[in-house]
């Protein structure tokens, strides 16, 4: 029942999230600041280089409603143009895998595989494209939502602040991103919530453009 | 004696000519400026068979806010631009729009506090959970049941989307107000539009589209009131960039294009019938005083108008429509008395000649529409009225005053054509049978079994859409909206009518109740689902107070904090949940801080004349409105409104109430026709064109793919009315052998009456274009008949065996 309560919420609130990116590829801003245009124009160029992606990655949240930090650790796949996958090994087994329009997961709980269709969910298939633009480094669409500063040029470190009016401006304080040296890819996410509540995700050997096995892609317990 | 009077009436009318025709001019005068005051009527259910759930559905169609919306479709040109191009296209339309022609514009759901919006609608939880619900709460609350939540609320936490849902499952750790949830979606689901929500803003699924819903207090039956409406919107419109499409989806264009339509083809048919009229008075005629023969029709049917609206209030459009079809039907009256007095020696022996069968041809036209009262449909009544009055009007002038005025002993044309082609038109010897009449009833009884079995083709079309005349390019906008945005057929409603906000939702309540039985808590969409009625809520609390003060808070609370610690939630985690658990219960009408609710308020209740009316939705299928039906019958003040059950019903109640009325007229022209003729031989040649004009209706309407309706059929009424009329002249010109031109007058009755339908085959609108088809076919091959077959008949069968 819970799982379809978290279903039903999704549906109801995620359309008033915004879309983020569109896929009409990298546009001229006109309100963008030179150096700022440069600096997202450049990343857009790297990482419009990646076909495939294949991370681990270290999650800590830190969330009111638990006494402590809790640390999570995990795999990220992703093949342009429609795959994507997310596998949480440690503290619980749970995967996330998407195919074009179907969404998959699998947690060690229930040991039962859920299958949504995206085009059929259009909350979903906010909330997963908002996620999958974060990790497809099609930046220069956010700043329609965002506003986004440079903090650091070496490595580049951009905070994106949400604007107002928009609902994700209603949840998140700000989005920080660091780059890794080779401004290939992203090192780290930072994401504040109004809250108080944080995440920061960090990415651990990160290999791009490498095959990935078929297993990737299925929605099974990984092992810890 | 009926002679003497009417010769006596004659002769005193003869006397104060001049009189009578500055009285006949005060009147028509006065009936010319009283149409100004006369009120019309287009209230569609004047024309609907009196059937009172048919009078229902309509009315609530008509009044209901499902009908008067308007609808802006915007669309992407380009794939050059994006949805945030498009969502700019619509702001820029939402702030253009205003009072006093939209009321409201709605493009989305409202970006901001959605999220604070339904947390605060499952504060009510207290209010909207029932006993059932409770019963499968206390089972969770045990050990196994609270751990079993604890670790899917964990596992939720962990997952990428779990920032949006945090919120939810700390005010509701146990997933107890899903149900809340999962009836929202449906009710969401059932808008009958496939959208999704973007910035707030309606898309549809390709995301090239975007909606609004704009509200108006024009109706769509308001004529002008469409017409400024529809300018207001295209000139709004024009502010938008030239990549984005707009498409305006409303009844009101459906209405300001069928008055277009109708008064094209009005003045369409105006122009091609006064052209071939007076092309007909110059080659015929040739007589100045000839035009009174159209005055008269004219001058009868505008004194109707007057005089039926003095008696029964007020007049629908239609029967105003059927006006030129009246005068059509009565001008021959007036031809037949010309001829008479042209071909005639003298004035009163031409008029005593034609005056019998005038009168028998007369009551029998008025035996036809006589039939019509008695219909169940209001219109018909006044249809039967005036057509009886504008006859009688008619017949009088024609006999009583036209002969007055009309100057003998001056050349004119038609005595001149009728002498000249005296043996092929006029003299042609009745007496001694040829064989040539034997060829022309085979023929016509060949005409008339291929017409039958042809007959076996025909089709009766009842569908409502058909009378719509409306340009193709509206017809396009709306398939093209459908494709885009129209997930389902609409669905049938069930309504609940009451005095009050509260007694409705109680009915609706029970109703929602067995309808979850009977047709499946998925198809049936009601506000019951997430707003019960007060009572009901007030229930729900003291059911809720007491579930939790007697313990179960308390219980829960300590299960949380034991098995909450394995999982690392703090003591405060789902805080929200016990803080709220007492929140609402204070029972109001409504939850007016919500708009979600109020939204859904628009959708689900209807006030209207101080009563309430709460709709719940289901699809339109047989199954499921027969089950309903079984439901609604067991409470009063309820009712279905299917549009799949209404245009059978409508199809039914029309097509046995016409098939009765024209089996009463066929009855009625039979026995009045051989009471007046007085012989039953006479009476079946006199019906000859009548059979003859019904064959070539039924059989030729499917040779042309079309198929009959309400109107044609009526037409064809009419049909038999004039082919009748054609019968009885011809009979009555075999068996006296009259020298009065009858013929001739036939003929020029026959020529005015296709010319008058003719143009009615060059109208867009399907309504015109159906009752000209109808009457020309029946009429060209009764006429046809008449001239024809009845002398050969006659010579065949009576002339032959006397």
């Amino acid at each position: 029942m819970q799982k379809t309560a978290l279903l039903l919420i999704l549906f109801l609130v995620m359309p008033a999230i915004d879309r983020y990116a569109e896929t009409s590829g990298i546009k001229t801003h006109k309100n963008l600041a030179p150096d700022l245009y440069e600096v997202l124009h450049r990343l857009e160029d790297n990482t419009s280089e990646i076909r495939t992606l294949k991370t681990e990655f270290v999650q800590e949240k830190e969330l009111a409603v638990f006494k402590e930090k809790i640390i999570l650790n995990g795999m990220i796949f992703l093949q342009k143009p429609e795959l994507f996958a997310w596998h949480i090994i440690e503290p619980l087994s749970y995967s996330m895998v998407i195919k074009g329009d179907t969404l998959s997961q699998w947690d060690e709980n229930t040991k039962k595989t859920q299958k949504i269709s995206l085009s059929k969910n259009p909350a979903f298939q906010v909330a997963i494209s908002q996620m999958k633009d974060w990790f497809s480094g099609k930046y220069t669409s956010m700043t329609e939502d965002y506003d986004i500063i440079i903090l650091k040029r070496k490595p580049v470190s951009l905070k994106f602040i949400p604007r107002k009016n928009t609902t994700a401006g209603n949840v998140i304080d700000s989005v920080t991103v660091i780059f890794r040296d080779d401004e290939r890819y992203i090192h780290q996410i930072y994401i504040k919530e109004k809250s108080s509540n944080s995440t920061l995700l960090t990415f651990v050997n990160t290999q791009l453009n490498t095959p990935l096995e078929a297993a990737a892609w299925e929605v099974q317990p990984r092992v810890r | 004696m009926l002679d003497d009077h009417f010769f006596r009436l004659y002769g005193n009318i003869q006397r104060s000519k001049w009189l009578v025709a500055v009285l006949t001019a005060v009147v028509i005068i006065a009936a010319v400026i009283g149409l100004k005051s006369v009120c019309f009527d287009n209230n569609i259910e004047l024309m609907l068979p009196g059937n009172d759930e048919v009078y229902r559905s309509i009315r609530f169609l008509r009044e209901s806010n499902l009908s008067d919306k308007v609808i802006l479709s915007l669309g992407l040109k380009s794939s050059e631009y994006t949805t945030k191009d498009l969502i700019a296209a619509v702001k820029k339309i939402e702030e253009s729009l205003g009072p006093p022609l939209v009321t409201d514009v709605i493009s989305g759901i409202p970006e901001n506090n959605v999220v604070e919006e339904m947390l605060e609608l499952l504060k009510y939880a207290p209010q909207l959970i029932d006993e059932p619900n409770l019963l499968l709460i206390e089972k969770q609350i045990n050990p196994s049941g609270v751990k079993e939540s604890l670790q899917n609320n964990y596992r939720q936490f962990l997952t990428p989307a779990s920032t949006l849902i945090i919120p939810f499952i700390r005010s509701d750790p146990l997933g107890i107000y899903s149900n809340i949830l999962r009836s929202l979606q449906k009710i969401y689901s059932s808008v009958g539009y496939e959208v999704t929500v973007e910035n707030g803003y309606f898309i549809s699924k390709d995301r090239k589209h975007a909606m609004l819903i704009l509200d108006t207090p024009i109706n769509l039956t308001d004529g002008f009131g469409s017409r400024k409406l529809i300018s207001y919107l295209n000139n709004r419109l024009n502010i938008l960039p030239d990549f984005i499409s707009a498409d305006i989806i409303a009844g009101h264009l459906h209405t300001v294009s069928n008055e277009d339509v109708i008064k094209r083809d009005i003045r369409l048919t105006l122009i091609i019938a006064s052209t071939a009229f007076i092309l007909l008075f110059i080659v015929v005629f040739r007589d100045l005083g000839a035009i009174i023969i159209f005055l008269i029709p004219l001058a009868s049917v505008i004194v109707s108008i007057n005089i039926s609206n003095l008696i029964l209030n007020k007049l629908s459009y239609f029967i105003i429509g059927m006006g030129a079809v009246i005068a059509g039907i009565a001008v021959d009256y007036g031809i037949h008395v010309y001829t008479a007095l042209r071909i005639g020696d003298s004035r009163q022996e031409a008029v005593k000649s034609i005056a019998k069968p005038l009168i028998i041809g007369a009551l029998t036209t008025i035996s036809v529409f006589a039939s019509f009262f008695f219909s169940s449909v209001q219109g018909y009544h006044q249809l039967a009225f005036f057509s009886i009055l504008s006859i009688i009007l008619c017949l009088a002038c024609s006999l009583f005053i036209l002969p007055h005025f009309i100057i003998k002993g001056k050349y004119n044309k038609l005595a001149h054509t009728v002498k000249k082609y005296g043996k092929q038109i006029n003299q042609r010897s009745l007496k001694e049978p040829k064989t040539q009449d034997k060829l022309i009833v085979l023929c016509w009884a060949i005409f008339m079994i291929i017409a039958l079995i042809l007959s076996k083709q025909i089709s009766f079309n009842s569908e409502i859409s058909q009378f719509d005349g409306s340009e193709i390019e509206i017809i396009k906008a709306e398939q093209k909206f459908n494709s885009v945005w129209v997930n389902k057929t609409s669905p049938a409603v069930f309504v609940v009518q009451e005095n009050s906000l509260e007694e409705a939702l109680k009915v609706n309540e029970k109703i929602y109740r067995e309808a979850k039985t009977v047709v499946g808590e998925d198809n049936f969409s009601s506000l019951a689902a997430i707003w019960p009625s007060k009572q009901t809520r007030e229930a729900n609390v003291d059911r809720w107070k007491k579930f939790w003060k007697q313990g179960k808070e308390e219980k829960l609370r300590k299960l949380i904090s034991t098995y909450g610690s394995d999982y690392n939630f703090s003591e405060d985690a789902f805080s929200p949940f016990f803080d709220n658990l007492y929140a609402c219960t204070i029972v109001e009408d409504e939850p007016k801080r919500i708009k979600i609710y109020k939204r859904l308020k628009e959708r689900f209740v209807i006030a209207k004349n101080n009563r309430l009316q709460v709709m719940s939705f289901f699809p339109d299928e047989d199954k499921y409105v027969n089950a309903m039906s079984t439901i609604s019958c067991h409470y009063p003040g309820t009712f279905l409104v299917s549009r799949k059950v209404l245009s059978r019903m409508l199809s039914k109640s029309v097509s046995s109430e016409i098939i009765l009325l024209s089996g009463i007229a066929a009855i009625m022209i039979s026995l009045l026709t051989c009471l007046l003729l007085k012989n039953i031989k006479m009476t079946a040649l006199a019906l000859i064109p009548v059979i003859t004009g019904t064959a070539a209706v039924i059989g030729i309407i499917p040779i042309f793919g079309l198929s009959l309706n309400a109107p044609s059929l009526i037409a064809a009424m009419v049909v038999l009315g004039l082919c009748i009329d054609y019968g009885i002249f011809m009979v009555y010109t075999c068996s006296r052998n009259l020298k009065t031109g009858t013929r001739m007058a036939v003929s020029l009755s026959a020529i005015t009456t296709l010319i008058g339908a003719g143009v009615l085959l060059f109208a867009n609108h399907p309504v015109l274009f159906s009752i000209g088809a109808t009457i020309v076919s029946g009429v060209l091959f009764g006429y046809i008949a008449s001239i024809i077959v009845i002398p050969s008949f006659y010579r065949l069968w009576i002339e032959n065996t006397t």
